[in-house]
């Protein structure tokens, strides 16, 4: 079994077959679970739609199993089925989607001190934390003003750290096509940022 | 480089896309290495919030698995379907007739021995009364005939002359 999974998660479509039945399709999920969910809360920011949106991911990858053909990784294939039914989510939930987004979000304290400690500023401490607390949110929701592409590609290489030829593949575009957006989303990152910082906080 | 990096050059810096030259560059200005710092740290702050979200208890993923299986498998199947019950009715109809039509106490078969004797012995009683017989058993209805006009005729004699006349 677990020789089967390893085979699976490179190419093997021999192995597909034998990974994708019921029973050893439970090992599948254990393996995979985590890093789907993970990826579904990096779009959705939605604790709730990340666990039903993992599930549907591997009902979807189950009843869809033939059509897997091994052209690429059983990782790559999921996060494919996860980011399509992210998107299709977005679209039809938008407006829920916005009211988890800003009442659900939670920051672990450390990341933002230490994120607090590279901010040029001569306040104190604390105020240099919430002033890092908000510029984290800032990103987040500058993400969510993005077009798709360009908040997929920036949070799949940033919020779910993968690499570009990971995200080329996910998305299936040229790798030249991952760079372009992600250029585009930080430089509209980097922008609101740099206005943040000038103005008044965020409220 | 005699200048500080632009916006594509610093976004291929945090897309971790660094030439030489850019590379030769931060290490030489402070300015531009701030400002690449400040960001990835920012950025990094998004895996960090990530991570946090998705940190779950093994509670969580068990549950998950479990959904998922109970999804996935596919329903029991129902072993008393309706075929399946009329085999059964007609299972238990079979045995019924069988039970209903099975023999009680087999009947008392004489004794083959005895049945020889009771044959034998009426045999001979036959063979007995055919040989005291006069007439062969065929017979004999005529011989009760015969014994019963002679007897008929000796009680009357009138009547045997007279048609003795008549039929002169």
């Amino acid at each position: 079994m677990a020789d089967a999974l390893a085979n699976l998660s490179m190419f093997g479509k021999v192995a597909a077959t034998e990974a994708f039945s019921a029973e050893s399709f439970d090992q599948l999920v254990f393996v995979h679970q985590k890093r789907i969910y993970r990826l579904l809360i990096s779009l959705l920011r939605d604790p709730d739609a990340a666990d039903t949106l993992t599930q549907e991911c591997f009902l979807k990858a189950y009843t869809s199993r033939t059509s897997f053909r091994g052209e690429c990784s059983v990782e790559t294939w999921l996060y494919r089925i996860a980011v399509n039914l992210a998107r299709d989510h977005v679209r039809n939930r938008r407006s829920a989607f916005w009211r988890k987004l800003f009442s659900a979000r939670k920051s672990p304290e450390e990341e933002l001190d230490d994120v607090a400690q590279t901010i040029p500023d001569k306040r104190p401490s604390l105020e240099r934390s919430m002033l890092a607390r908000e510029e984290v949110a800032l990103v987040w929701k500058t993400a969510e003003h993005l077009s798709p592409m360009q908040r997929e590609v920036f949070l799949l290489r940033f919020a779910q750290d993968m690499s570009l030829e990971e995200i080329a593949q996910t998305l299936e575009v040229q790798l030249g096509t991952v760079k372009a957006h992600l250029s585009r989303a930080l430089s509209t990152v980097r922008a609101r940022v740099k206005e943040h910082r000038s103005g008044p906080p965020l409220k | 480089m005699d200048r500080h990096l632009n916006e594509l050059e610093a976004n291929e810096v945090l897309a971790g896309n660094v030439s030489p030259e850019v590379a030769s560059h931060l290490a030489a200005c402070a300015l531009c290495r701030s400002s690449r710092d400040e960001m990835e740290h920012l950025l990094r702050a998004l895996t960090a919030e990530a991570d946090h979200l998705s940190e779950k208890p093994d509670a969580f993923w068990l549950a998950q698995q479990r959904q998922i299986s109970s999804r996935i498998l596919p329903p029991r199947r129902r072993y008393f379907a309706p075929r399946y019950a009329w085999a059964a009715v007609a299972a238990i109809l079979i045995v019924g007739i069988a039970f209903l039509l099975k023999p009680g106490t087999p009947p008392k078969v004489p004794a083959p021995v005895a049945i020889a004797a009771e044959n034998d012995q009426q045999l001979m009683i036959d063979v007995e009364q055919t040989l005291n017989s006069d007439v062969a058993p065929p017979l004999e209805p005529a011989q009760v005939l015969v014994q019963a006009m002679t007897q008929t005729s000796s009680n009357h004699p009138a009547t045997v002359s007279k048609e003795t006349r008549n039929e002169n």
